[in-house]
């Protein structure tokens, strides 16, 4: 048995040393570093930065350089180093730098993937270094970055907020016009049964962002008043479940929709399978590029809502990790890519809308033109203005919140399983998440 | 030269083990330790660096509570707890098993058969080798697409089952959780087994062809002569290849994640998948993922070292 | 000795049919090549008359209509022109003929290590290999980055090479290949006096040419399809390659399926094409039938 022996020894002495290789390296974790920055935005607007965006490239090339030329004409001592960042891997990149201490100066997020970082107070918190600008941005905007101690994670930047496309197609051959259009979730589920009824095509397909919007415009509250409890076994999310279900059956819902891929619901209504997707206006330019002959048969309308609530509200926001080196510039750069007429002229060459409110008020936002795209915009600039947007009933339901329930429901919308049953164990399965959060 | 026509009974299957073991023992003893040294060095060098060193740190994260953003203090035993009670990692791990139970010989059996009938004739020119073994390079992306098109409710096989009145309803391949992750085996066998046919030719190369002729001037047919001349030598590389089926099976990730999601209501969710949502995305326990990988590993570290004491207490008897 | 008996033989014993087939099993082959290549070209036929298509034609979701009515190669000159397809192209092949490079050098080094000399704790370190190639590459990410940034590697292709300069199934494939070598030839360099090196070097290495071919064509793919590594060790954009920066071409705001599939079709020709090169070395000297199918 020496061979064994002898094994085993060398395990152990390899072991060793790698721990004490290890050690060391944990020794130095950037981590502390970190949190010790804390914020320090006062000093003079000079030295270089690093600004990542969220695969803006290379539709806005020229913009954000020209931004980044304005802002170094104004700063003649600060240089801004622009990157660029596919969505795809956004997420990823965001964690290793962060664990690595290595986030840029000013990054371009979304909610979602600004999350992690918020919560655990890695970014400088806007009300208190940038508070006088609270005036100049939508509400609903202002508020949609608030992470537990965080007040406002994230200068809001530029904003989506959907309107409702209809296929005119199927829809006639439902015996339905543009003006039967349904303005909530809970008219379109009915009307979905008609569709079904007349057309090969489903009315919609559901998605995991949908869904969750559909629960709170049935007024389903997702949690407690301080996001420690799930709350998702109610009577109308019951109502819900059982309608998604028996829409199923007949056909409202495409067959495959429940395990298809994100995004898959703008190739759905491109090929006509779908009678309404209701979705940000920018996924018009894309049905248009890919599928002329759904573009032309196109209508807008307003968005989907409940009563009480709006319609739901996508942000990116410009947020600065307290580990910049240089928190002064990276900040004045964030203030001055927010501002009113930056936003503006983002605004007028892509389909997003500015977060300013100053921007919003200018007349390219007002005038229902003749195009759909037009008037996409007209619509969903309204919305913005007259605030009847919201964002999430509470922080706590993010990204993995809105895949668990999904997840859960998937089987009970197929008829696989019963509705009572699904919810009450997605209540269960939500409940521990949240608590597993606040431990 | 010496090497001409060695007697039959050496070259027969049978005795290459014994062969192989006097060579590793002679030259065992007559090498200095710096010649393996100085063949293994590079290797251990990028792998103790960027492999083993990474491993090791993130083994010791399992016994904290770290995010995928950094951070963690020390929660000791408590990841394993939780691994331990988790009634979905455990879901998540008898379908791992059973994908690989599904998998490993499917794609055995079908790579050697492959392999075999390519060696023996069916070769085709080398343009149609290419766009034969294309799934190999083919964006998993576009292979989701395909079969995602293949097993849509109104897509072509539901109407092949249709039209031949074996089904009433159309069979939900990708949503039907009895049925789900079969379909996505399928994709998994289909795209992989290209790289282990050509793993199998390239053994196969070094076949003796002196013993399958004779074999064949003997009167064996081309069945038997392949069962007990031609398997036999490369018995090792079709069990390397069930290895890296085993390997390939209980990491796979890609094609249930973009066919399914894991989904419906995880009854396509395999460990790997399991992990990623818990501990990468949308999840961020790094912490819990790295528990989970630790576990993994300890779990081919024991069945290997099973095998190997059993394969060497079986030698010593000998 | 035997020969002129064995040839006789031969010569009295009627042809045997497998050389000879019948029109019908000839005729069977084909239907079954056929179908076999169709059903696996089909998706990258889809994706390559999807790039030929012009803009105002639909592109519908797979099949569609196979054959576009006004081919246009517009779409190529648009994958090449919105973003910088050529830097990135020449980023992927300079990773990827870094990574085939590291890869045969590694494998075959190790491969030998592992299979024909018996060193202590072999069997630790191939365990220890098996084992760690069940983990996904996700898990020790964080780590990776930090010890390549630690080596200041991080925006550079040596950082993005290293760490996965040889996948395991390489090494373990040369390693079964080296096995399956008969013992006589080494057996018989070895009395003419060669030493170790000089026998992997003129012996052994050209005996398993074709798992080298395998390791090569393994080596690539894997380094031409890498995405989240590179993504996360570069910072430098003109320095992504070609998997990352065809990301760029879809988004929130455009995602022109057609720009897509021309992307999709040239990142997959040099993994083609290498291929194509490599398997000659494989499929040369099979035992086996004279005929090709």
């Amino acid at each position: 048995m020496s061979q064994l022996k002898r094994t085993g020894m060398s395990v152990s002495v390899a072991g060793l040393a790698a721990l004490s290789l290890v050690a060391c390296g944990l020794g130095g974790e950037p981590g502390d570093a970190a949190t010790a920055g804390g914020s320090n935005v006062d000093g003079e607007v000079t030295g270089a930065i690093t600004f990542q965006t969220m695969q803006l490239s290379p539709t806005f090339d020229d913009f954000i350089n020209g931004l980044i030329e304005d802002f170094e004409d104004e700063y003649p001592d600060a240089t801004v180093e622009w990157v660029d960042v596919p969505s795809a891997g956004t997420a990823q990149k965001i964690a290793a730098d962060a664990a690595s201490g290595n986030l840029a100066d000013v990054l371009d997020l979304d909610v979602a993937t600004l999350a992690p970082l918020a919560r655990d107070g890695r970014v400088l918190d806007m009300a208190e270094v940038a508070g006088e600008d609270e005036a100049d941005f939508v509400d609903t905007a202002w508020g949609m970055f608030a992470f537990g101690d965080v007040e406002v994670a994230a200068l809001p930047w530029y904003l989506n907020t959907p309107i409702l496309m209809m296929n005119t197609a199927v829809l006639d051959e439902a015996g339905l016009t543009p003006e039967d259009a349904p303005q909530t979730y809970r008219e379109m589920l009915a009307q979905a049964e008609v569709i079904a009824d007349r057309t090969d095509a489903a009315a919609f397909q559901p998605t995991v962002r949908e869904l969750l919007n559909m629960m709170i415009s049935y007024g389903v509250p997702m949690t407690n008043e301080d996001g420690t409890e799930a709350v998702v076994d109610t009577p109308e999310a019951l109502e819900l479940v059982e309608q998604l279900r028996d829409l199923y059956e007949v056909g409202g819902i495409p067959a495959d929709a429940l395990t298809a891929q994100q995004r898959s619901e703008i190739e759905t209504f491109q090929e006509g399978r779908t009678a309404y997707l209701n979705t940000g206006p920018s996924r018009l330019g894309i049905v248009a590029e890919n599928a002329p002959e759904t573009y032309e048969v196109v209508e807008v309308g307003e968005p989907l809502r409940s009563e009480d609530a709006g319609a739901w509200l996508v942000a990116h926001g410009l947020a600065v990790p307290t580990t910049s080196a240089n928190q002064a510039t990276a900040l004045a750069f964030a203030r001055f890519v927010a501002n009113a007429e930056n936003q503006l002229a983002l605004a007028q060459q892509s389909s997003v809308f500015p977060s300013n409110s100053g921007a919003l008020e200018d007349p390219f936002f007002a005038e229902p033109g003749d195009s759909v795209e037009e008037r996409a915009r007209a619509v969903a600039a309204e919305s913005l203005r007259s605030g009847a947007t919201y964002d999430r009933p509470h922080e706590a339901v993010d990204t993995e919140y809105e895949e668990e329930l999904w997840s859960q429901l998937q089987l009970a919308i197929m008829g696989d399983q019963e509705p009572a049953e699904a919810l009450a164990r997605a209540e269960e399965a939500l409940m521990a998440m949240l608590q597993g959060r606040s431990r | 030269m010496t090497l001409t026509a060695p007697a039959r009974t050496e070259r027969a299957p049978g005795a290459a083990r014994d062969r192989h073991k006097r060579t590793q023992r002679a030259l065992g003893k007559r090498n200095p330790w710096y010649v393996s040294a100085a063949f293994m060095a590079p290797v251990l060098a990028v792998q103790v660096t960027f492999l083993f060193v990474p491993l090791v740190n993130t083994f010791i994260l399992s016994f904290t509570d770290a995010q995928t953003i950094g951070g963690g203090s020390f929660i000791g035993l408590e990841n394993f707890q939780r691994l331990a009670s988790d009634p979905l990692f455990w879901s998540a791990t008898g379908r791992s098993v059973l994908y690989m139970a599904v998998v490993v010989p499917t794609i055995t059996a079908l790579s050697v058969s492959l392999a075999l009938l390519i060696n023996t004739g069916l070769r085709g020119s080398g343009v149609v080798r290419g766009i034969l073994f294309s799934p190999l390079v083919m964006p998993m992306a576009i292979v989701a697409m395909m079969f995602e098109w293949f097993y849509r409710s109104d897509g072509m096989i539901n109407q092949m089952l249709h039209a031949v009145h074996l089904v009433n309803e159309p069979v939900r391949f990708l949503s039907d959780p009895s049925i789900a992750l079969f379909s996505i085996m399928v994709v998994t066998i289909w795209k992989s087994s290209g790289l282990y046919t050509l793993i199998l030719l390239a053994a196969l190369q070094n076949t003796s062809k002196e013993l399958d002729e004779a074999a064949e001037l003997d009167g064996a047919g081309w069945l038997r002569r392949t069962w007990q001349i031609t398997l036999p030598q490369v018995r090792g590389t079709i069990v390397l290849v069930g290895i890296l089926a085993a390997i390939a099976a209980i990491r796979v990730f890609t094609e249930p994640y973009i066919m399914t999601g894991g989904g419906p209501s995880r009854t396509t969710e395999t460990i790997v998948l399991y992990l990623y949502r818990n501990g990468i995305a949308p999840g961020t326990d790094a912490g819990y993922a790295s528990a989970i990988s630790l576990f993994l590993f300890s779990v081919v570290v024991i069945i290997s070292a099973a095998r190997w004491l059993a394969t060497r207490r079986m030698d010593g008897a000998r | 000795m035997n020969s002129t008996v064995t040839s006789e033989r031969t010569a009295a014993r009627p042809r045997r049919s497998r050389e000879d087939p019948s029109a019908l099993e000839r005729g069977i082959r084909w239907t079954l090549m056929i179908i076999a290549v169709a059903v696996v070209i089909a998706p990258i036929l889809w994706q390559l008359s999807s790039s030929l298509k012009s803009p105002g034609e639909s592109v519908g979701e797979f099949p569609g209509s196979l054959v576009p009515e006004n081919p246009t190669l517009g779409n190529y000159v648009k994958a090449f022109t919105s973003i910088p397809l050529p830097q990135y192209f020449a980023n992927s092949a300079i990773i990827s003929a870094m990574g085939v490079t590291t890869n045969l050098v590694l494998a075959t080094l190790t491969g030998y290590a592992l299979a024909r000399i018996n060193f202590r704790g072999r069997g630790l370190y191939l365990t220890a290999l098996l084992a760690t190639a069940a983990l996904p590459f996700e898990v020790i990410l964080v780590s990776t980055l930090m010890v390549t940034r630690d080596l200041r590697l991080y925006d550079t292709f040596l950082g993005v090479v290293l760490p996965q300069a040889v996948s395991i199934i390489s090494i373990l494939v040369m390693r079964q290949a080296f096995i399956n070598i008969p013992a006589e030839l080494e057996e018989a360099a070895t009395v003419d006096g060669a030493g170790t090196f000089r026998i992997f070097w003129s012996i052994m290495l050209p005996s398993v040419r074709g798992s080298v071919a395998v390791v090569m064509v393994l080596g690539f793919l894997d380094s031409w399809d890498q995405f989240v590594w590179p993504l996360v060790v570069l910072s430098d954009t003109s320095k992504y390659p070609v998997t990352v920066g065809v990301e760029f071409l879809s988004g929130a705001f455009s995602a022109d399926q057609r720009v897509m599939a021309a992307a999709a079709i040239l990142v997959m020709i040099p993994p083609l094409l290498v291929f194509f090169f490599m398997q000659k070395q494989v499929f040369k000297g099979l035992a086996g039938g004279a005929l090709k199918g």
